[in-house]
């Protein structure tokens, strides 16, 4: 399976599984080392990272900008705090957008499967206010589908 | 509570509790009509909580396509450390 799973646990946390046709070790390098950080951490297409720090072992500091090319960009700036390789990342993160938003404290982990990896993430769910923030750096583009999806839900509930 | 419990093959106190939850997260509000306790859903919560789930999903969905190809190309060249 190399479909993202997403789920949310309680109230406070997202974790994010996918598997990865690589070896855990290609998997690790490719979360730390900042020449390939650059090329796939961009989100939408049409977005690019100028700036890639990842100082890649403990204590060292994470800072990553981004920007659309049409005056939009926003950064995030981080610790890392435990490196374990090639099977596991601990690091806190916060957006500026521009002021901070709450430190996010991330869990990564990259376990063999067969040929390939299983990477796990498990990251706190941003508060209200940071939710919406991000929402309006415009990366969001699927603002009517939820909203239909949300009428339909309401429509259930009722009947 | 009784009329939500219904569908459910739970208890009706077990009812409650998920009532409680899903009251303090905000994505319902709950008012007093004599002996009922009618729930209603807060769609703004629910509307933006999952607009940012949306979003992520999107976002880290393109990425990992990326990183996908990116291995690909890594294996190829025979790079693996």
């Amino acid at each position: 399976m190399s479909e993202l799973v997403l789920t949310t646990e309680g109230e406070t946390h997202v974790i994010v599984k996918r598997r990865f046709e690589a070896s855990p070790e290609a998997v690790y390098r490719a979360h730390t080392d900042p020449k390939l950080i650059q090329q796939w951490c961009l989100g939408p297409d049409g977005w690019t990272m100028p700036v890639c720090v990842n100082e890649n072992k403990p204590g060292g500091k994470i800072r990553y900008e981004w920007t659309n090319g049409e005056g939009a960009s926003f950064f995030l700036t981080g610790e890392l705090l435990e490196l374990e390789p090639p099977h596991r990342i601990v690091h806190v993160e916060r957006m500026h957008m521009p002021d901070p938003t709450p430190d996010n404290h991330v869990t990564t982990t990259f376990v063999a499967d067969g040929s390939g990896t299983l990477m796990t993430m498990r990251m706190s769910l941003p508060d209200a206010e940071t939710r919406k923030a991000m929402l309006a750096t415009g990366m969001d583009q699927g603002m009517e589908a939820s909203y239909q999806r949300l009428e339909r839900v309401s429509g259930w509930v009722r009947a | 509570m009784n009329e939500l419990a219904e569908p459910f093959a739970i208890s009706q106190p077990a009812i409650s509790r998920h009532i409680r939850v899903l009251l303090d997260a905000g994505l319902i509000t709950q008012r007093t009509d004599g002996t009922k306790r009618p729930c209603r859903l807060a769609p703004e919560a629910l509307l933006e909580l999952d607009q940012y789930l949306q979003m992520l999903r999107r976002a880290l969905q393109t990425n990992y396509r990326r990183l996908d190809q990116l291995l690909a190309t890594q294996t190829k060249k025979g790079e693996r450390p």
